[in-house]
């Protein structure tokens, strides 16, 4: 049988980030993905790192990911189009201006400099924005890079280091004996391994559940487009109007937001990813933010299925039982908090533990929640945009 | 919304002989197509490769209407049948309610004008939006004055607006026959007839008639580069022997203001593809084309494709007759479907056979690499050379020359290396304003010979809505209700108060920003 040090499920940038870091330690690792290489929610994100300052649990790892994210080209060897270009939120109704200025607390607790602006300071940063801005809360920090590129380049620096990623192969059971994980079953045969990374997006309950562990998850549709190239028009990553944007360096305005559909996913299958005609709708929010880039054409649209927690907060644990068995999920802003959460994935892999802070990421958080959390906040499959 | 019985789309020759027939059947029919075309629209390369120089009568919008129209007799009598016809009118996009899209209540079509956009729900559907291009690109392909074959006809025929007297074209199938052929009719001088096979492609008959009128055949060459500063102003041919490598000292140039690229014509699958019709690889049929049934209806049981857009085989080029009875097959299966009653069809139209056109093409391309080299553009948009496309080299505004080579497309596991949304994802070919429409082919073809795979081998890229690039403004949903603006979403939803794991309910109702 094939053996490995470690086995990570699914090549999402997460599983990738996790197989690179461990490589880096001299550790054998295969990478399985039952489709390719940042197919999934990783190749589709709009590529923001959040600081998470709204979410103290979060905050470290963000930090410790934007750290990584400024070394990342030069350590990785290939261009992720990293842009540490902060973040503005806009706002243009009152009401969305009162958010602004309800959080901004909560991000100067977290120790992240923001400011709160008027409309014209908002301007000054994205000229283009609607003179109808009423205002902005702006942070210096943080940034945005491309995901399909950023995910490739863990990828080609995971290889290079040694490590194997086996696409259309599908991790279809785990074999446990004394309490410890021994292999990954796959339709080419088993691989052994002390160690399973469980790193499979919105199939993380799923593999989850073949070792008898519960994970809460909510797989959810979104629809993202972009623009044709423009000349530079700002650099931070932009949330407001109901959207998040942001330019890339090509100069393509990458936006998304509104409605959402929940699904179910399966374990070996492709997720359908349609498009629906809320394009037209995500479109109009655009040009209402950027009202001088109305006649701008667009030159496409996606859509991505992605992994929702209970609390919109990671879960990042290697379980007591089975023994080797890591679970590594992050609700929908996994792209940012990549590279820091490989690190710690790749620390409780080998050390037991992990350098970089994940208290509170644990399971043990939804111990009491109820099984039906699904149903309760209407967020099983077809239930859409409420 | 308005909901339609049954809509047509595309008023050339197929899809006017489904409208017609389905009319005569006694269904309601409404017959779109995005013709005639604003200059903005056709500037983009799309459908057709019309190239960088457009005549300036195309922006008088009044006198193009009138030709466009004025020249499709069967349009006409689509009108007089109560066909409603949309024309100047293209359909961007094409959804349906299905695994993961389930709230939508029916299928539909996303259409727009210069103006505005919107949408149509339907029982039935046709499409019939015939055949792209086919290109490969050669040292100033770029200049104007290049153009694709379908973009010649369309504007030597329909919009009486070429620019230009004296046209090189390059292949010898049926389309670059039957394009030499027009050209002469519209008093256009065809230079030459450029073929690097060794043999004439296309039908005997028709090659020894242009023969007769005095246009030279040039076998057994390619062409090397377009010349000229602002415009094209020549080409440079060389002699190619049959494995296509060029013969010392036998270059020639030829005084021309326009060279036609006549490789080849591919079935127009993007619409077939966004409805979610599955499409399979057919060598005879041009490629990648959708998987029909007799009566040409798609794998969803009220989408049908008819004409070119269902495939190109090499006969369809010269007798029209073909693909008008696919349409009129394609409507009476509507009909028999919506209870009419329809004769039973006679046996299944044969899918005629000749040679693939991809076969041809990638002869020709071997042709142009060995006497154009690597460094040439594949990808206007997005300027990626041949080289940098297989060498997955990143993007040259990332100027990151100094970090690693990945090793080429052959360095990438076997799954990537055969997708091309994977090379278009890391070199950007494709990803451009033409929306992939001028690279496409090229790129697969080069893909299947640096992976030695068979093109049937390789996953083509993904088409996405919209298939026009469309601005905001038109796109820009008008209808949007009050309730959606309400409810607009912000990522994600509040959640309730006491769920575990909050700091505060608070907190998590302003966490927005990712998504
Ligand atoms: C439109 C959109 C916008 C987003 N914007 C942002 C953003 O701005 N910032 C941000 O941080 N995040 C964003 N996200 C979320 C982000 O994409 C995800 O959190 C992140 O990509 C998760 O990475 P992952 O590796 O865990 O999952 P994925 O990328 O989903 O990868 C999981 C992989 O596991 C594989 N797999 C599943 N089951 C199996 C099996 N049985 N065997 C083998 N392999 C399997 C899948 O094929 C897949 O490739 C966005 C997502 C979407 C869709």
């Amino acid at each position: 049988m094939e053996k490995a040090d470690a086995v990570v499920i699914g090549a999402g940038i997460m599983g990738l980030s996790a197989g690179y870091w461990l490589a880096q330690r001299g550790a054998k690792v295969i990478v399985l993905d039952k489709g390719r290489v940042a197919w999934e929610a990783s190749g589709r994100a709009t590529g923001f790192l959040s600081l998470r300052g709204e979410q103290p649990l979060e905050a470290p790892l963000a930090a410790a990911a934007e750290t990584l994210w400024s070394t990342l080209d030069e350590r990785l060897g290939y261009p992720t189009e990293w842009l540490p270009g902060g973040r503005l939120w806009v706002a243009l109704e009152p009401d969305r201006l009162a958010e602004l200025r309800d959080i901004c607390p909560q991000w100067q607790a977290a120790g992240i400099p923001v400011q709160l602006l008027d409309g014209a300071g908002a301007r000054a940063i994205a000229p283009c924005l609607s003179e109808q801005t009423l205002g902005g809360l702006h942070t210096t920090r943080g940034g945005h890079a491309n995901p399909q590129r950023a995910s490739q380049a863990f990828a080609w620096a995971f290889r290079d280091s040694g490590g194997a990623i086996r696409e259309q192969t599908p991790a279809l059971g785990i074999t446990v004996a004394g309490g410890k994980v021994r292999a990954v079953q796959t339709p080419n045969g088993s691989i052994s391994t002390p160690v399973v990374i469980n790193c499979a997006g919105p199939q993380v309950g799923l593999i989850a559940a073949m070792v008898g562990v519960t994970v809460p998850l909510a797989p959810v549709r979104l629809e993202a487009m972009v623009t044709v190239p423009l000349p530079r028009l700002f650099d931070v990553a932009m949330v407001g109007h109901g959207l998040s944007l942001r330019q890339t360096r090509r100069g393509n305005i990458h936006f998304n937001g509104g409605p959402h559909e929940w699904v179910d996913v399966d374990l070996t299958g492709e997720p359908a990813k349609p498009g629906t005609p809320v394009i037209r709708n995500i479109a109009r929010r655009l040009a209402e933010l950027f009202p001088s880039l109305a006649n701008t054409p667009v030159l496409r649209s996606w859509s991505g299925v992605l992994e929702v927690t209970p609390d919109q907060t990671c879960i990042i644990e290697r379980l007591a039982a089975p023994d080797g068995m890591i679970i590594a999920t992050a609700s929908g802003h996994g792209f940012g908090l990549a590279p820091s959460i490989g690190q710690a994935i790749c620390d409780l892999a080998l050390d037991g533990r992990s350098q970089v802070p994940i208290d509170g990421l644990g399971l043990d958080r939804f111990a009491k929640l109820d099984p039906g959390w699904r149903a309760l906040r209407r967020w099983t499959a077809g239930s859409y945009n409420t | 919304m308005a909901k339609e019985q049954l809509i047509v789309v595309g008023a050339g020759v197929a899809g006017c002989a489904a409208a017609l027939e389905a009319a005569q059947l006694g269904l309601k029919v409404t017959l779109i197509d995005e013709h005639p075309q604003g200059l903005q629209a056709m500037s983009l390369d799309a459908p057709y490769f019309y190239g960088a120089r457009l005549a300036a009568v195309l922006d008088d919008a009044a006198t193009i209407g009138e030709r466009v129209l004025g020249a499709n007799e069967p349009l006409l009598e689509c009108l007089e049948a109560g066909v409603e016809i949309l024309t100047g009118t293209c359909i961007w996009g094409s959804y349906r309610p299905g695994a993961n899209s389930t709230h939508l209540a029916a299928p539909q079509l996303g259409l727009a004008d210069g103006e505005r956009s919107w949408l149509i729900e339907y029982d039935h559907l046709i499409l019939a939006p015939g055949s792209r291009d086919l290109v490969l690109s050669f040292p100033g392909w770029q200049l104007p004055g290049v153009l694709g074959a379908n973009g010649a006809a369309a504007l030597l025929d329909r919009y009486q607006a070429l620019s230009g007297s004296r046209m090189v074209i390059l292949g010898s199938g049926n389309i670059a026959l039957r394009t030499a052929k027009l050209a002469l009719e519209k008093g256009v001088t065809v230079a030459a007839l450029v073929e690097a096979a060794p043999a004439i492609r296309g039908d005997a008959a028709l090659a020894a008639e242009l023969a007769q009128a005095g246009v030279s055949f040039h076998t057994g060459h390619t062409i090397e580069r377009a010349l000229g500063e602002q415009e094209v102003c020549a080409v440079r041919l060389v002699a190619v022997d049959a494995a296509t490598n060029p013969v010392r000292d036998s270059a020639q140039e030829i005084a021309c203001d326009t060279v036609c690229m006549a490789f080849g014509a591919v079935p127009n699958v993007e619409l077939a593809s966004l409805t979610g019709c599955r499409i399979a690889f057919d060598a005879a049929r041009g490629g990648w084309a959708p998987v029909l049934d007799a009566s040409f209806r798609s794998s969803i049981a009220n989408v049908y494709v008819a004409g070119d857009g269902a495939g190109v085989a090499e006969p369809m080029h010269l007798d029209p007759g073909i693909a008008a009875e696919q349409g009129r097959r394609a409507a009476r299966a509507v009909a028999a479907a919506e209870g009419r009653n329809v004769a039973a069809e006679g046996e299944a139209l044969a899918v005629a056979g000749g040679d693939s056109v991809l076969a041809a093409a990638g002869h020709w391309l071997r042709s142009l690499v060995k006497a154009g080299g690597m460094d040439v553009v594949v990808c206007q948009c997005e300027d990626v050379t041949r080289r940098e496309l297989l060498e997955v080299s990143p993007p040259k505004y990332l100027n990151a020359g100094n970090l690693k080579s990945c090793g080429g497309v052959g360095a990438l596991p076997p799954a990537s290396r055969n997708s091309q949304d994977i090379l278009k994802r890391m070199t950007r070919a494709g990803m451009g304003h033409c929306q992939g429409k001028r690279c496409r082919d090229q790129v697969l073809l080069l893909l299947a010979e640096a992976a030695g795979t068979p093109p049937a081998a390789l996953v083509p890229g993904s088409y996405r809505a919209p298939v026009r690039a469309l601005p905001l403004s038109v796109l820009w949903a008008g209808e949007e209700t009050d309730e959606m603006r309400r409810t607009w979403p912000i990522w994600l939803h509040p959640v309730d108060e006491g769920a575990p794991g909050y700091a505060s309910a608070k907190a998590m109702e302003s966490g927005r920003g990712e998504g």
